[in-house]
């Protein structure tokens, strides 16, 4: 054989026998391209809403837009919230470009945990992060990414989880729907298992209450263009809700009564009422149970508008 | 357009199946190779391709004036010099001056600078350094000017050094560009070699020890645990080595498929027994750019002892200012500097190879100035800067790294492979004989399944910032 005659195709010969070889023994993760897709989509769709979603993991784990829809069929319902999804102008912005012009009623629901008003989770980097994603890579998470997974990256845990036979670990399951919401379920439960994150953020990031005037006035902008404006505060454990009210001096009573005074209108939750699976989020059935409620509580104050 | 991107590969397939037809062809070469390149800058942000354009006419206009024009030769280069690093402060030093100027007088000149003038736009700091010294060269009398003015552009902004380097000097480029040499095999083949090397440290071990040290650095709360940020900071130390290196193989490996040769711009920095030995192994291109046009311009060591320290201090402290408007960047050089300056006056390059021992003592405290040097590279103040060298030199906290197996693997792939370099182990494992040759096909191919399957969460390249 010649020297440097056809060693390159020889050699991505032998690459595509070792990659078709390699992409069927290791192991995959089946969510990964479903959840890169989802969040490309979330940020990137062109899709007009005339009801959508503010908030943090929390709502977007814990709303789900097909129970409002059920119980609202005039409104196309997007959940359009972000891990840390601090509220801020930017997203605020982001939501007016997403609001459909056209129609009657327009509503935005703000679902207001300590962690969507402190400065830790004020930039919403994972909005940024996937507004700023190069288009190409767009592209190929929303069209592509199901034919890419044959080629999904592995880590040497997970290599070392096949050599020992071990299976990957589903303990966690995330639906992802394209209206934005996660449908979670997780096994074991164990309502504690958030406890020492939010410890370790509400201790150093406590509610900015100037963050809550920013968005009491973006409220007072948009009732005043005729959208209107409900809140809530996302159920989460008890010891939560009160790590949330003592280390992150969330006020709740406060935050209700200024934005009730902006002209929003907000819908009380008994967080008693949810149960979670770490603490934090609710489970699909629970998230189903929260949407309904909040979407009767909704159409209650369209029917008795004058 | 990002090397490690799918869009890049389509860009290539796309440009090389054109490139083998303008062999015959110099002009239409050019022109092609210019369009090609601007197209691949412009993917970014197309505005940006105007600086470009801006930067290169002034000096292919001021290179061709001094020429034509002796006797306003010193005020062309001047112009030349003041419009480009007048550029370079604009966008990428506006707003660290503006900031401190408030800082200093109380002022509010930050908030009145434009958004787009605060933008950094990708390799500023190369491609204005090469179109620098290109008029440099010109004045000083080391080539004349090209009248072409697409082999000029073809020069400044060829794709693969365009955004990270290696800077290349004109007097090497601009001949290989007029002349008709099309790549042979064994430079596709050296090429492919690059490529795939480039792409493994890229996205292999540089996009997986990136984790690792962004949850260091960028965590709220700084580990009090000495062992973590010794294991961070080495880290770091080879991610930034991995991502920039690696640039430079695909890049020399691009360059070879079209026929042309780039200087080495890395040679194992981190088997170096002194700092002036790492500075001739890092950023190679670069180094020997800051010798040229800045410390040798300032008198170099032809002057007093005390005067080539003085030069020397200069250039550390540009160097660190040309990677990033910021103090750490300006502490970075001055702590390289510091050590340099004390390896002077001990004379430590000259007796380091006395034995065996001592050369490796030598090699073990250059590692240590390296690597304190990287915490303020890579911290984003000085402060934490200084918090993090505390937390690692008061040896407190057990020797956990926090990283679990993903991370370790990586860096100790980098590291064996380092260390077979300081040993000279590595020579043994070339691929000599005709079964050699299978074995470094299945090499390849192993290193590129390991691409592949292994590749870390696609980030840019560091150096694309500077």
């Amino acid at each position: 054989m010649e020297k440097f005659k056809h060693n390159i195709w020889i050699t991505l010969l032998l690459s595509i026998i070792l990659i078709g070889i390699f992409g069927y023994i290791l192991p995959k993760n089946p969510d990964k391209y479903l959840k890169d897709r989802f969040w490309s989509f979330k940020v990137h769709n062109s899709r007009k809403y005339n009801f959508i979603i503010l908030g943090d993991s929390r709502t977007y784990r814990g709303i789900s837009p097909y129970e409002i829809e059920n119980i609202l069929p005039e409104f196309s319902v997007f959940n359009f919230a972000f891990s840390n999804g601090g509220l801020n102008p930017m997203i605020y912005k982001a939501t007016d470009a997403k609001l459909n012009e056209m129609g009657e009623h327009k509503i935005i629901l703000l679902g207001v945990s300590e962690l969507t008003i402190n400065d830790l989770s004020l930039p919403n980097e994972q909005y940024i992060q996937e507004l700023t994603r190069a288009k190409e890579e767009i592209f190929e998470r929303i069209y592509f990414g199901e034919y890419l997974n044959y080629f999904s990256p592995v880590t040497p845990i997970m290599i070392k989880d096949l050599i020992k036979g071990e299976k990957m670990k589903s303990n966690y399951i995330s639906i992802y729907h394209d209206n934005g919401w996660v449908e979670s379920e997780k096994f074991p439960q164990d309502t504690m298992e958030a406890m020492p994150y939010y410890e370790k953020d509400f201790t150093i990031h406590s509610t900015n209450y100037q963050l809550v005037n920013q968005l009491c006035e973006q409220i007072r902008t948009w009732e005043s263009k005729g959208i209107k404006v409900f809140a809530f505060r996302p159920p989460a454990s008890i010891p939560l809700v009160a790590l949330e009210d003592s280390a992150g001096n969330y006020n709740e009573h406060l935050i209700k009564q200024k934005i009730e005074l902006s002209g929003g209108h907000w819908i009380d939750i008994d967080p008693t009422s949810y149960n979670t699976y770490d603490g934090s989020h609710l489970s699909k059935g629970e998230a189903r149970k929260l949407s309904k409620y909040i979407a009767n509580e909704v159409k209650i104050f369209l029917n008795n508008k004058p | 357009m990002q090397f490690n991107s799918i869009v890049f590969v389509f860009f290539a397939i796309l440009f090389f199946s054109i490139w083998k037809f303008t062999k015959s062809n110099i002009s239409f070469k050019l022109i092609f190779l210019t369009v090609a390149s601007f197209l691949f800058y412009g993917w970014w942000d197309w505005r940006f391709i105007f600086l470009i354009l801006f930067s290169g006419f002034i000096d292919y206009f001021a290179a061709i004036g001094i020429i034509s024009y002796p006797k306003s030769k010193k005020f062309l280069l001047i112009f030349s010099l003041l419009a480009n690093i007048g550029t370079l402060s604009i966008f990428k030093y506006s707003g660290f001056i503006s900031e401190n100027i408030d800082l200093l007088l109380g002022t509010s000149l930050n908030s009145q600078i434009n958004n787009f003038l605060l933008i950094t736009p990708i390799g500023i700091s190369f491609y204005t350094f090469q179109s620098m010294s290109y008029t440099i060269d010109v004045y000083k009398g080391k080539f004349k000017p090209t009248k072409n003015v697409f082999q000029f552009f073809a020069y400044l902004s060829m794709f693969p050094q365009l955004v990270a380097g290696p800077i290349v000097r004109a007097k090497d480029m601009l001949p290989q560009l007029i002349g008709q040499r099309q790549p042979l095999k064994e430079d596709r083949w050296e090429g492919f070699r690059l490529i795939v090397k480039g792409c493994f440290k890229k996205m292999v071990i540089a996009d997986n020890l990136a984790p690792i040290v962004a949850t260091a650095f960028n965590s709220s709360i700084a580990s009090e645990n000495s062992f973590f940020w010794w294991g961070a900071v080495i880290a770091f130390a080879f991610q930034i080595y991995c991502d920039f290196s690696g640039y430079s193989d695909i890049a020399c490996g691009l360059a070879r498929w079209m026929g042309y040769s780039f200087p080495d711009n890395f040679n194992h920095p981190y088997t170096s027994t002194s700092l002036k030995d790492f500075w001739g192994r890092w950023h190679i291109s670069l180094s020997t750019w800051f010798r040229d046009y800045v410390y040798i311009p300032l008198g170099g060591n032809k002057k007093s002892n005390y005067q080539s320290h003085i030069n020397m201090w200069i250039t550390m402290l540009i160097s660190g200012l040309w990677h990033g408007a910021a103090w750490t960047y300006i502490i970075w050089g001055g702590v390289h500097a510091l050590f340099l300056s004390i390896e002077r006056i001990i004379g430590w390059p000259a007796q380091k190879q006395t034995n065996q021992f001592i050369r490796f003592t030598a090699w073990v405290f250059v590692i240590l100035e390296i690597l304190v040097a990287w915490v303020f590279f890579r911290a984003s103040s000085v402060h934490q800067a200084f918090d993090i060298l505390r937390t690692m030199f008061s040896f407190k906290g057990n020797l956990t790294l926090g990283w679990g197996l993903n991370g370790s693997v990586f860096l100790l792939i980098i590291i064996i492979r380092e260390i077979m370099v300081y040993i000279g182990i590595d020579k043994k494992f070339k691929f000599r004989h005709s079964i050699g040759f299978f074995a470094e096909m299945l090499f390849y191919a192993v290193l590129i399944t390991l691409i592949i399957f292994f590749r870390g969460n696609g980030s840019e390249f560091i150096y694309f910032q500077f």
